[in-house]
């Protein structure tokens, strides 16, 4: 990590984020009988300029994290500090007003817009929320935002379903960009697009970054995607953070036995790069009930290795090396 | 690689063109293709959405829905026999024990009503007369066979007791159960995670070695194919464009289509500011360009290759390009 990320304002810090979804019984007198832990404890600094990628498998909570930072479940306990303020119990008109400074883009362009409304309406929804427009302006605005995601100008009266998946894309972005948020949390936005159009909407990210000043919370399940785009990668296993470093000490050096087996089990597009030493077996548990100790170590190759600890208690991230932080036993021996 | 001309083909496709008759007009889904499949190799057909590699495969089976669709050229010879002329009746006896789908959604191609016991023994016995005992005792088999732990009590459980990745396994054992010569593997592992995708890839694999299989996968996955086939074919607008085996196709592609998939892909081993993309999108169906189908994309498109359409040409041994101006071979190995 440079000096300059060390020393800037971190715009978003997450302490011991915590979202449990309860579960019911099915008979006629509803008893709680349990909870899905989908975030269980995570911190999280994202500083500003920033691109924090976060990848893990289906059902890890990475999703849950994005949508709970932008307070979208109340489910939570744990703080919530963005730009430096308490977000945490923000209600009514003040929450709101923060919405303006954080924006999601959705991961499917089909489900996330109206049907009925035109690019016009959707791109200028946001703005007629929080700001006083006069017409002529609005127009201005949202041409000049579809100008930025290239779409031509001749498209603001249509509606989504003119368009391809990749123009759908573009749309979203437009609407999650046109307050100048700081934050926007991609979620999953190339996952449901076909390959050749992927890398226009992950360039066309870039661009955007660079143009309005923006900070990114990357999510995705594709692990090349998170790495071009990404400063600093964060690995999730049930509901928690087990390995954070920058992208190129990742890869080049993946520590935690999870991030290792996830890296190797990506096939790579080069027929003379195989490379299944670390197949992981076995499936990710349920959140329901998560394994004691180290939620990992039903499928980790050295837990049978490293002693009755991994079966026991819940490794802490540590940083391990400077500026790479991991949660496993392995290596908080050696500190 | 080289022993490949010694290799028997085991299905063989000649201009399959498969139309879809739609309200708003006709579509060519597959257009004169033709390929051969080997015994003994897994063949990658990719291809982004609507480039007609999933429709290829379904034709090859005749599963297309007629109406609208319609295979309205072409001949599909499975070991010297015309599958488009077999009857109805005899494509029961092929489906299953000659050629078997995999398919892409282990959550919808499952009945959630019968246990998972009864639609592999329903299978089996399709295609065979044994009986009730002794089709599950070859349903636990084939269930070892895949990998699922405990079979014995496995075998008994419903769909939605399984994960994804236990359910693909189980789609891969019915496909297995007429002990079929050809799997056709339609993203077999779209819906999957990473990790699950990669134990799939390897028990197709290790299936095609130990049983001696002949299998088709589709998908859109460059990634995948590297890892897995041995030649490759690449679908663009309802054609193929490039057919290789996989290693040349990688180090030097030729169809500049082809070459740019491969250079937009972000790689796990390199750092590019920038990505390469392919400008544009798919072509339309309803209405596909005269010429070269990818020429408005096409960095080197010429006059030509608006008026001309390019026909699949031998570039190289084993390697077929259907482009005006082709990447230049390399022969060094």
């Amino acid at each position: 990590m440079s000096e300059q990320i060390l020393n800037a304002r971190p715009l978003l810090e997450v302490q011991d984020l915590k979202v449990y979804f309860p579960v019911y019984n099915k008979s006629l007198i509803r008893k709680k009988i349990g909870d899905v832990k989908a975030v269980d404890g995570v911190n999280l600094i994202i500083t500003k300029g920033q691109t924090f990628g976060l990848v893990g498998e289906s059902g890890c909570g990475k999703s849950t994290l994005g949508r709970a930072i932008l307070r979208l479940y109340n489910e939570t306990t744990g703080r919530i500090l963005f730009d430096g303020r308490d977000i945490t119990d923000l209600k009514g008109r003040e929450l709101l007003r923060l919405r303006r400074d954080m924006q999601l883009i959705f991961q499917d362009p089909y489900s996330s817009l109206d049907p009925r409304m035109t690019v016009f309406d959707i791109i200028s929804e946001p703005i007629k929320l929080h700001e006083k427009c006069g017409k002529e302006e609005l127009r201005k605005r949202v041409h000049e935002l579809m100008d930025v995601v290239g779409l031509p100008d001749s498209m603001m009266t249509r509606r989504p379903s003119e368009f391809s998946g990749g123009q759908r894309q573009r749309i979203g972005i437009a609407r999650a960009i046109a307050l100048k948020p700081k934050l926007v949390i991609c979620d999953e936005p190339v996952s449901a697009l076909d390959v050749s159009i992927q890398s226009q909407i992950l360039n066309l990210l870039a661009d955007l970054k660079k143009e309005y000043d923006l900070t990114y919370l990357f999510i995705a399940h594709g692990l090349a995607a998170v790495k071009h785009i990404s400063d600093d990668i964060g690995v999730m296993y049930l509901g928690r953070l087990v390995e954070v470093s920058p992208k190129s000490q990742l890869y080049r050096n993946p520590l935690h036995p999870y991030s290792q087996g996830l890296i190797s089990a990506v096939p790579e597009p080069d027929p003379d790069l195989k490379k299944e030493e670390n197949l992981l077996s076995g499936e990710v548990p349920s959140p329901i009930n998560p394994p004691s100790g180290c939620p990992f170590h039903p499928r980790c190759r050295f837990a049978a290795s490293c002693g009755q600890r991994c079966y026991t208690e819940r490794p802490e991230l540590r940083e391990a090396e400077p500026g790479h932080l991991v949660a496993c036993h392995l290596f908080d021996k050696e500190a | 690689m080289e022993s490949q001309n010694t290799l028997k083909v085991l299905l063989d496709v000649k201009n399959l063109t498969t139309r879809f008759f739609t309200d708003d007009g006709i579509v060519l889904a597959v257009d004169n293709v033709s390929f051969q499949l080997m015994e003994g190799e897994i063949l990658g057909i990719v291809g982004e959405s609507g480039s007609g590699k999933s429709v290829t495969s379904m034709s090859t089976m005749r599963l297309i829905p007629i109406p609208p669709g319609e295979i309205t050229e072409g001949q599909v010879l499975l070991k010297g026999r015309d599958v488009l002329k077999c009857s109805e009746k005899e494509m029961q006896d092929i489906r299953g024990n000659e050629i078997a789908m995999i398919f892409q959604e282990p959550m919808t191609a499952l009945n959630p009503v019968y246990t998972i016991g009864a639609q592999i023994i329903e299978a089996i016995r399709q295609h065979s007369k044994m009986g009730k005992a002794k089709a599950r005792e070859r349903a636990i088999d084939l269930l070892k066979l895949v990998g699922i732990p405990a079979p014995e009590k496995r075998v008994d459980d419903y769909p939605h007791q399984l994960s994804g990745g236990m359910r693909q396994r189980v789609i891969i054992a019915i496909a297995l159960a007429g002990n079929p010569s050809i799997l056709i593997a339609d993203e077999p592992t779209t819906a999957l995670d990473v990790t699950i995708q990669a134990q799939i890839l390897r028990l197709i694999r290790e299936i095609k070695e130990t049983q001696n299989k002949s299998v088709m996968l589709i998908t859109h996955d460059l990634g995948v194919i590297a890892q897995t086939c041995d030649r490759v074919i690449v679908m663009y607008g309802a054609e193929i464009v490039e057919q290789s085996p996989v290693r040349p196709l990688y180090k030097n592609p030729l169809h500049p289509y082809t070459e740019g998939l491969l250079s937009s892909i972000p790689k796990m081993d390199e750092d590019v500011e920038r990505l390469n993309v392919i400008e544009g999108m798919v072509p339309n169906p309803l209405a596909l360009p005269a010429g070269c189908r990818f020429c408005s994309r096409c960095k080197k498109a010429q006059e030509r290759c608006k008026a001309e359409k390019p026909t699949l040409r031998e570039a190289a041994p084993g390697r077929l390009v259907a482009c005006h101006y082709p990447c230049e071979v390399q022969t060094d190995e």
